[in-house]
């Protein structure tokens, strides 16, 4: 994707248009998950998307090409929605039901069904996490950012990243190992 | 990574991702405001383009280049050191060899004079070694004569052909040896009592347990064989001395200083004593051993009320009674 993203950030600097629509496309929806998981809205993850892109159009003559497209747009979004924050004084969200309530839209009903109560439990750990270790589990995880294009969209070494994450898991496993020893209803019932 | 994490890490890689609303993406669209192309707007920067490369790497490339080039200046140095060496070891073997030939060269060459020089030289110089080998040899035998002369006037000196000297003064010559011998041997129980007080100084007024530990105190093992003790050798140094090397009895070891008169240190040959303060009587046990009185397993000088005709050695006086 990379190399034909380049070629599309060329052609956009350009003036094409058409580039630039290709570019919405191929990133559009990967920049609104991940605004939509920080926010935690619907609303303000769309309007997040847009603030997102028009930055990004203001950011197109800077970009020098020395990490990659899609790192530099996760990072542009991370620092609107840092931004959005601190401008309007929002809460950190925490949107434990969020995740129950959607299943990934391509999986069975048996996975469904497998899945929910570890999934559930688990991402709702993730919303639980410190904000430094849930946006890198966001980027590194959620976005399928490689280890590198995550550091670069918060602008850390990977050193940090991987420290970060390892951190991330342990303290998951200890949650999730918590929660199963105390008596939890599942997260199916709680569907229900 | 334990099977927990990587169920965790699962879970999480396969999370659903949000949908975006529709429109979004018309509305994306239609709000690009691309900015106006710069006519010389620099090329993307590839990371691996050379400039980038370089402009990235440069910290990085400096220093490896640096020590490159100092790797290959020692390799080309050690290589002319190598170089060089050969070639003195060539030189020398070549140097070597022309000597060996030298002295022989082929006949019926054109250098036939210089060849005769040559043999002239070495007759010469054979002729000159056997001359200086015949000196040499009339030295060794005058030497050789020298040393028998000198051997023949050192028996006639040791012994001293009869009718040298009287039965007298053999007698008397004998006699002052003697005496010489035994002054020497109180001399010898003097320094050993002083060695005891100086090392009783440093440990608390107690004698000594053995002579071995003072030696420190001892100027040399010498003085512990009595002169006349012929059949005993002193120990070279300290460190081989053995019981073996001390004619003296030692009377009072690991003793206390307060007792001046108890006996120290006893000759068996002249039977000098040296007593605790430091004196010592000449031959108190040979001629008068009913002054030496056994107490508690300790031997003590006990002078009677007036002292009898052998009195103490001159400059030696007796010991002051410690309670007058």
């Amino acid at each position: 994707m990379d190399p034909d993203a380049n070629q599309l950030v060329e052609r956009a600097r350009g003036g094409d248009r058409a580039a630039a629509a290709e570019l919405i496309g191929l990133f559009y929806e990967r920049v609104y998950a991940f605004l939509r998981r920080l926010a935690a809205n619907d609303a303000d993850a769309a309007d997040l998307t847009q603030r997102t892109f028009s930055r990004v159009w203001q950011s197109l003559p800077g970009f020098a090409g020395r990490s990659s497209v899609a790192s530099w747009m996760h990072s542009i979004a991370y620092h609107v929605y840092v931004d959005w924050r601190r401008a309007d004084r929002h809460t950190e969200p925490r949107s434990c039901e969020w995740w129950a309530a959607r299943p990934a839209p391509e999986a069975t009903p048996d996975e469904i069904v497998a899945h929910t109560d570890l999934a559930s439990a688990v991402y709702g750990s993730v919303d639980d996490l410190e904000p430094d270790l849930r946006h890198t589990v966001q980027l590194h995880y959620y976005q399928d950012l490689t280890l590198q294009e995550t550091a670069d969209a918060m602008g850390l070494a990977t050193s940090t990243v991987k420290y970060r994450l390892r951190q991330a898991l342990a303290e998951l496993q200890r949650k999730l190992t918590s929660q199963r020893t105390s008596p939890m209803p599942p997260a199916t019932s709680r569907m229900l | 990574m334990s099977t927990m994490e990587q169920e965790i890490e699962n879970v999480l890689r396969s999370a659903p991702k949000p949908a975006p609303p529709a429109g979004l993406k018309g509305q994306l669209i239609a709000q690009v405001r691309l900015p106006a192309p710069r006519s010389a707007a620099p090329p993307l920067a590839s990371p691996l383009a050379p400039a980038n490369f370089l402009r990235r790497w440069w910290p990085v490339l400096v220093p490896a280049a640096t020590s490159l080039a100092c790797a290959v200046g020692l390799t080309v140095q050690q290589v002319e050191i190598h170089s060089l060496k050969q070639a003195i070891q060539d030189l020398s073997r070549d140097g070597g060899a022309k000597a060996t030939v030298a002295p022989a060269p082929a006949a019926g060459t054109n250098d036939a004079p210089a060849g005769a020089d040559a043999a002239d030289r070495t007759q010469q110089e054979v002729a000159r070694l056997k001359e200086l080998a015949s000196q040499l040899a009339a030295e060794v035998a005058q030497l050789e004569q020298m040393r028998g002369e000198n051997a023949k006037l050192r028996t006639q000196l040791s012994e001293p052909p009869p009718g040298f000297l009287t039965a007298e003064e053999t007698e008397a010559l004998a006699k002052a040896k003697e005496k010489a011998e035994s002054i020497r041997c109180i001399n010898n129980l003097k320094q050993m009592g002083l060695a005891v007080k100086v090392w009783a100084l440093d440990n608390a007024d107690i004698s000594p347990p053995d002579m071995l530990s003072m030696s420190n105190e001892l100027s040399t093992p010498i003085i512990l064989v009595c002169p006349t003790d012929k059949g005993r050798q002193p120990a070279s140094d300290f460190a081989s001395y053995s019981a073996a090397n001390c004619s003296y009895e030692y009377l009072a070891p690991s003793a206390p200083e307060t007792e001046p008169s108890r006996v120290l240190f006893r000759c068996p040959i002249h039977g000098h004593i040296g007593l605790c303060d430091g004196s010592v009587q000449a031959e108190v046990a040979k001629k008068h051993p009913d002054w030496l009185a056994q107490r508690d397993g300790k031997l003590y000088l006990q002078e009677p009320a007036q002292p009898p005709e052998a009195a103490p050695l001159p400059g030696n006086p007796p010991p002051a009674d410690p309670n007058p």
